[in-house]
């Protein structure tokens, strides 16, 4: 029987046609095939998600982009570029935490005053008056109401469930030792920037060249937090002793430049950088230009034994002060005898180091100045660093005075570097405070003066400590050698005659250094134990000497039986006092 | 209708590939969310452990360590050069039983 429902064909196509419309008819077939096979498995997906529930599905679905663009962004940006800093052994010194911020939306508030009134209630820092306002000022729509809050902060405010408020998590930078480290790793601003010290300068580095500062993905510093801790406990002593304007220390690796420990006091905590006095964000000990005084002798003494002028056996008259044009220079510790070249040094005879720079001459001491890099601004990985500031113009009375440092002021960190290359062989190393292999050290080390010359400047400076004005540094075993430094601050363009910079400056040990310890102290007072004294002898040189007794030992410095007696002996100096 | 065998392997072929691009683009979305998961995680377990270094080197503030230690040790101090000495210049025990052991003392065996 024939089927109703087909119609019957009206006409009958033979040949080519034919077949045209059956290879149509075919294709035809397939493509509903297609289609009916695509709808099958979206309707199959959609019975399995309605009655085969599963959660994880759905919340994949639901956030399939996001994860897309987490999976291929999985670092945020800013903890990109605010890393870890550590110290050489691996103790944290500053990170970054996930902190939530609170803020509102004043348009989807309803309750502003009941609101207001909750919040001040958590929040007690917060005004109640200044909350309300902020709430009902229409025209905004995000408000900051209180950055870094505490997890137990954020749970209360949470559970209030009033509508427009709202958190942002936010990375807060946080310093675990407080105010440790303030000046060397500085501090970042609530944007996230670093303001001073270390953080500053891990801005300015291009990105290209991050990854040349990084270890493991983090910041690895030179310093070393036993030490940092020891010369803070010291120096803070000192300061709290003399009270001096601002204090300084640091300590310094002589054989790579390492900065182990950096010191300006007063200080801050870089936790709470909206409570810290802009004043007390100077450091001293890298953007202070200070006229040093006799640690600057040092200096004078290397150049002259570098160049032949001088040697251990001569002997200059100090039995009067030098007159050079109107200007008298005279002694401190006035021996009023002639004196060797060692006696000079120990002695600190101002008389004794002008002669021998004018032995010396002004282009040789230009020349040695620009060794030790007296001129320049240091490349060390901090903002915060003077350009010293030196004569324009040489003249004699110029040449002398810098020969025991006056008429330059450079910082203590210049000062450091240069007596380090003094004692390790003759080596200049740019002063680092980031951890480096030797071939990507800031710059490759220059010599300034030779190995011979570094060996006889030990052996004074170790006489300086023996018997000279530095025996207030001398610590049993750890044979320091060293120099002390008072100058005379300026005040209304006149050296003024109770206003001091006094300083020390020591190494050990001398025969085979590996470490230098620098104290300074701005306008120290004198107390009863100093019997009124503020020179560097007397208010830095034993607070020196304490950091030296604490790290040495943690240093792994190997005591070794005390020389004074044969040292001062081999040079004629048994009866030397200063 | 006669359908060329070139037509059914035409067919299955491109039911295959459907199927095989189907299964694979199925295949990177889990593994995508997959990884997403775990840097999600990671990043949790990276910040929990920020938090505890960041709490371990608190804990481990020399200040703060010696003014617990100044607590039960008032009389710590720095250790001095005849406390200390090379592992080959302390006397063996047939010296120590031989001599008075009392009186070596570390002053008398630093070379």
């Amino acid at each position: 029987m024939r089927n109703p429902a087909r119609p019957r064909p009206s006409l009958i196509l033979e040949g080519s046609i034919d077949r045209a419309i059956k290879r149509a008819q075919v294709r035809l077939i397939i493509l509903g095939c297609m289609i009916l096979i695509t709808f099958l498995a979206v309707a199959g997906k959609t019975v399995k998600l309605t009655f085969f529930f599963e959660p994880e599905a759905i919340k994949r679905l639901s956030y399939t982009k996001s994860a897309i663009e987490r999976a291929e962004n999985p670092v945020p940006t800013s903890e990109k570029f605010r890393k870890s800093i550590y110290d050489r052994n691996g103790i944290l010194i500053s990170s970054n935490l996930i902190t939530s911020s609170l803020y509102c939306d004043p348009k989807v508030m309803i309750d502003e005053k009941n609101a207001a009134h909750q919040l001040a209630a958590i929040l007690p820092e917060l005004d109640e008056k200044d909350l309300y306002k902020k709430f009902t000022d229409k025209t905004k729509s995000f408000v900051w109401l209180k950055r870094s809050l505490h997890p137990k902060q954020k749970y209360e405010i949470n559970a209030l469930g009033i509508p427009g408020l709202n958190f942002e998590d936010e990375e807060k930078r946080i310093y675990p030792h407080g105010n440790l480290f303030a000046h060397v790793i500085g501090m970042v601003g609530q944007d996230g920037h670093g303001l001073s010290g270390l953080e500053k300068y891990l801005d300015t580095v291009p990105i290209d060249s991050y990854d040349k500062v990084l270890k493991n993905d983090s910041i690895v510093t030179t310093l070393d937090t036993r030490i940092q801790s020891i010369l803070h406990d010291e120096v803070q002593k000192a300061f709290d002793k003399h009270h001096p304007v601002n204090a300084s220390g640091i300590v310094m690796d002589v054989n790579t430049g390492e900065i182990l420990a950096m010191v300006s006091l007063p200080d801050f905590d870089p936790n709470l950088p909206r409570s810290v006095k802009p004043s007390n964000m100077f450091n001293m000990a890298t953007l202070g230009d200070y006229e040093l005084g006799s640690v600057f002798k040092p200096f004078t003494f290397a150049t002259a034994l570098d160049n032949d002028k001088i040697n251990e056996k001569m002997i200059f008259d100090a039995s009067h002060p030098l007159q050079i044009g109107k200007a008298k220079i005279s002694d401190y510790h006035a021996k009023n005898r002639p004196l060797s070249v060692p006696e000079i040094l120990m002695y600190s005879s101002n008389i004794g180091t002008g002669k021998i720079a004018m032995e010396v001459g002004m282009d040789k001491m230009q020349d040695y100045f620009h060794r030790f890099h007296f001129y320049d601004k240091l490349d060390t990985e901090i903002q915060e660093k003077s350009t010293p500031t030196t004569p324009k113009k040489w003249s004699e009375v110029g040449l002398v005075t810098m020969s025991f440092g006056h008429g330059l002021a450079l910082s203590p960190l210049h000062v450091a570097a240069g007596l380090s290359a003094i004692v390790n062989g003759g080596y200049y190393y740019e002063p680092t405070l980031i951890k480096r292999s030797k071939s990507e050290q800031l710059t490759q080390p220059t010599r300034v003066i030779s190995k011979k010359t570094s060996e006889r400047m030990r052996v004074l400076l170790r006489l300086v400590v023996a018997g000279g004005s530095g025996t207030h540094a001398n610590v049993d075993g750890y044979l320091v050698g060293g120099k002390t430094g008072t100058a005379n601050k300026i005040e209304g363009g006149k050296y003024s005659d109770n206003r001091v910079v006094g300083s020390f400056i020591g190494v050990f040990p001398y025969n085979d250094p590996k470490y230098l310890v620098f104290v300074v102290l701005d306008d120290p007072k004198g107390t009863p134990d100093t019997h009124g004294f503020i020179t560097g002898a007397w208010v830095a040189a034993p607070a020196v000497a304490n950091v030296i007794t604490r790290m040495a030992p943690i240093m792994k410095v190997r005591p070794q039986q005390d020389d004074t007696k044969e040292i001062l002996t081999k040079f004629g100096l048994e009866n030397a006092s200063d | 209708m006669k359908v060329r065998l070139s037509t059914y392997i035409y067919i299955i072929s491109c039911l295959a590939m459907a199927c095989m691009v189907y299964y694979f683009e199925n295949k990177v979305h889990e593994v995508t969310e997959k990884i997403a998961d775990v840097n999600e995680k990671l990043s949790h377990y990276d910040n929990d452990l920020r938090v505890l270094e960041a709490e371990w080197s608190y804990l481990n503030d020399p200040d703060r360590l010696g003014k617990l230690t100044a607590q039960i040790h008032d009389d710590m101090n720095s250790p001095i050069r005849v406390q200390f000495t090379n592992l080959k210049d302390l006397p063996t025990r047939e010296v120590m039983s031989a001599s008075n052991a009392g009186n070596i003392t570390a002053q008398n065996i630093i070379p």
